[in-house]
């Protein structure tokens, strides 16, 4: 009935909006009939809000035109729709058993309300693109071990070291082995968020034994950043009892976290040492090296050639994680096929500006005029005085023309900066400057070099 | 209680052509391509009125036009507010997060931003945010998310020249219905600040002017009113 009833609202409003704003605003609503009347969820807050303000109105008179009879009552919200009850609800409980995956298992979860974490694995996370060094070898080693023995060589295996630095890509590793081994095992990677989200979601539906029963018959759960339980006091509570029910029945954990567990303030004692039964490894921060050889593997994974000096110059640039570095590299292969040049030094010296530039707006004119009297060894005095001598009025053009190029200040501002000189003079430095610039490589070298240090 | 309005300030005239290009060329070809690439997160930056609002309102009314779901949100606008309201963005095929770093150093909003990111990704939708620095030094505390938005395609917003500044006026006036000559235009260049929301602001205040002086935009008219 309401499925009828708002495929016929959604026709007609099709037929009356543009197909911007159907697309845009009616089509992410689903709708849901209830005892009370009919509905309609919004994804979030603005569209919700969208809704009430222009088509709530319009909505209650096509309900009525449709059912003149017994219109139902319209309701706005936020949300999703309910999920069907599955016929059976009986929770699981821990099943003591060794690594073998039940072929059923999947079938049977089909219906499951929580079955989206499903095939959540990255495939493209594999121990061959996973650059070994000393910051890693460790956890990698583990992590290997575990592949080959999932259960019963260590369990939990716990990852912890900053951001970016190849926690998830560990994680993945394993579970995509282990699935290439057992096609039908059942592995689930999520982050923390998600499993708080899905016993919220349990809690409001009174899904608890859906919730169990999916959690507790997996073969390989692999949780990610666990210090957003913190604080969290009923989701560690159940993480608490689906972590022993795992342990118990030997289906392999893996959790990282961004320090070591113990130190995370508002997580439970109980769950901290639980942790401690299995291995915990750390991984730090890449050394140049690895840096380096991290920068060839993705650059070859993207079939674009990496000089060794290119690779070095990124990776002494971006030393804080292998995300930044993935980054920086993305903006350097960008520009290249942007603009079909060789990645060469001097190319990615430009391309990289973008990420490593300072912000425009913190380039001042007297910034500038610093910058330029040290470049040239005189003093900021002399660059603002009204001395002429054609070293120096050459620097106090350049340092005006730099400063209309970097600054938004009107050029009264700026010639009044420059000891109180009319804007007429900064035009005539900038178009001398130009000019210069044109036709004499020394004056053309100094405004880049000194260009490239006030912006980077 | 008055029922709270959210305005959106989506508006279906801005597009990428009216967006003066200047040096951002490979910018705006990157944006125009962005669902035939698998990059999952674009972050643009630059300083204050270079066009970062126009580019991701474009880019959304771009989306729409290929019948992609789009999500554009000024994050500015609602720094105030419970981070809640992100939730649910997974379901648009595009978010656009405006002024992404007005948020940094609000713990809740920052969390909730980085699991958003994370569920975005996770859906095969694409994230677009814009900020006023690189991501390598602006001030989001949460070093899981800054380091995300650090692992996209990166592009500064280059600022217009001059010249291309003189260009965007004149569309400015002609979209009022005013002719901007390019001596009205090259005054206001070398006696005002340069700032594009500035030149703008003063181009509004000489429309009014003009309206109610009955006067055309002549550089004597443009002093008058400045003085």
């Amino acid at each position: 009935m309401s499925s009828q009833l708002w495929q016929q609202c959604l026709a007609q409003l099709e037929n009356e909006l543009k197909p911007i704003e159907f697309t845009r605003w009616i089509q992410p609503l689903q709708v849901e009939q209830t005892s009370d009347g009919l509905s309609v969820l919004a994804p979030n807050q603005f569209v919700l809000g969208w809704l009430k303000d222009n088509y709530y109105n319009r909505l209650k008179e096509l309900i009525l035109e449709l059912c003149p009879e017994e219109t139902p009552a319209l309701m706005l919200g936020i949300g999703t729709r309910k999920v069907a009850q599955p016929a059976t609800t009986a929770a699981t409980q821990p099943v003591h058993r060794t690594f073998q995956p039940h072929s059923s298992t999947l079938d049977n979860d089909a219906n499951n309300p929580f079955s989206s974490t499903q095939n959540t694995l990255n495939e493209a996370f594999t121990f061959d693109n996973f650059v070994e060094g000393k910051s890693n070898q460790l956890a990698r080693a583990a992590a290997l071990q575990i592949a080959d023995n999932p259960g019963t060589a260590y369990n939990p295996l716990l990852i912890y070291g900053d951001v970016g630095l190849g926690k998830t890509h560990l994680m993945h590793c394993v579970g995509n082995i282990i699935k290439s081994r057992k096609k039908d095992a059942k592995i689930i990677y999520l982050h923390s968020e998600r499993f708080v989200a899905d016993m919220v979601k349990a809690l409001q539906h009174n899904l608890m034994n859906e919730f169990k029963r999916w959690y507790r018959n997996v073969d390989v759960l692999l949780i990610d950043d666990i210090q957003f339980f913190a604080g969290k006091d009923r989701s560690q509570e159940e993480f608490f009892h689906t972590f022993n029910a795992l342990v118990e029945g030997r289906q392999q954990i893996i959790l990282t976290c961004d320090k070591y567990p113990k130190e995370i303030n508002g997580l439970e004692e109980r769950l901290k040492s639980r942790f401690g039964w299995g291995l915990t490894v750390a991984i730090e921060p890449p050394e140049l090296e690895t840096r380096v050889a991290i920068l060839m593997s993705k650059a070859e994974q993207s079939h674009i050639p990496l000089p060794n000096e290119v690779a070095f110059f990124i990776a002494k640039r971006v030393q804080s994680n292998v995300r930044e570095l993935e980054g920086a590299l993305k903006r350097v292969i960008a520009n290249a096929h942007f603009t079909g040049q060789p990645i060469t030094l001097d190319f990615t010296r430009e391309a990289l500006k973008d990420l490593l530039a300072v912000q425009a707006k913190l380039i001042s004119i007297e910034n500038i005029q610093k910058i330029v009297a040290t470049y040239y060894k005189i003093k900021v005095n002399e660059l603002l005085s009204k001395r002429r001598n054609r070293f120096l009025a050459r620097a106090r053009q350049i340092a005006m023309a730099l400063a209309k190029e970097l600054t938004t200040h009107s050029l009264p501002e700026i010639g009044d900066a420059f000891g109180g000189r009319d804007h007429t003079t900064v035009l005539h430095a900038t178009r001398k400057i130009k000019e210069l610039i044109a036709t004499e490589v020394d004056i053309k070298e100094d405004y880049l070099n000194l260009l490239r240090i006030l912006s980077t | 209680m008055r029922q709270l309005t959210l305005n959106l300030h989506l508006s279906e005239k801005i597009t990428f052509d009216n967006f003066i290009v200047g040096e951002n060329l490979e910018l705006m070809s990157a944006l125009k391509n962005l669902f035939s690439n698998d990059e999952f997160c674009w972050y643009l930056w630059g300083e204050q009125s270079v066009g970062r609002t126009h580019l991701l309102q474009a880019c959304a009314n771009y989306a729409s036009q290929l019948q992609k779901k789009a999500m554009y949100v000024a994050l500015s606008d609602y720094v105030n507010l419970s981070p809640d309201i992100v939730r649910g963005m997974d379901q648009y095929d595009i978010v656009l997060w405006d002024d992404v770093d007005s948020i940094a150093g609000l713990n809740e909003w920052e969390v909730a931003l980085f699991h958003a990111y994370n569920q975005l990704q996770s859906a095969g939708s694409k994230l677009i945010c814009t900020a006023s620095m690189s991501p390598l030094s602006c001030q989001i505390q949460l070093p899981d998310f800054r380091s995300r938005l650090a692992a996209g395609v990166t592009y500064q917003i280059k600022p217009l020249c001059d010249e291309d500044k003189l260009t965007a006026l004149q569309q400015r006036a002609n979209l009022r219905g005013m002719q901007l000559s390019d001596s009205v235009g090259h005054y206001m260049l070398s006696h005002c600040s340069r700032n594009l929301s500035d030149l703008f602001a003063l181009l509004d205040k000489l429309d009014s002017a003009s309206l109610e002086e009955k006067r055309l935009l002549t550089v004597p008219f443009v002093k008058t009113v400045l003085s």
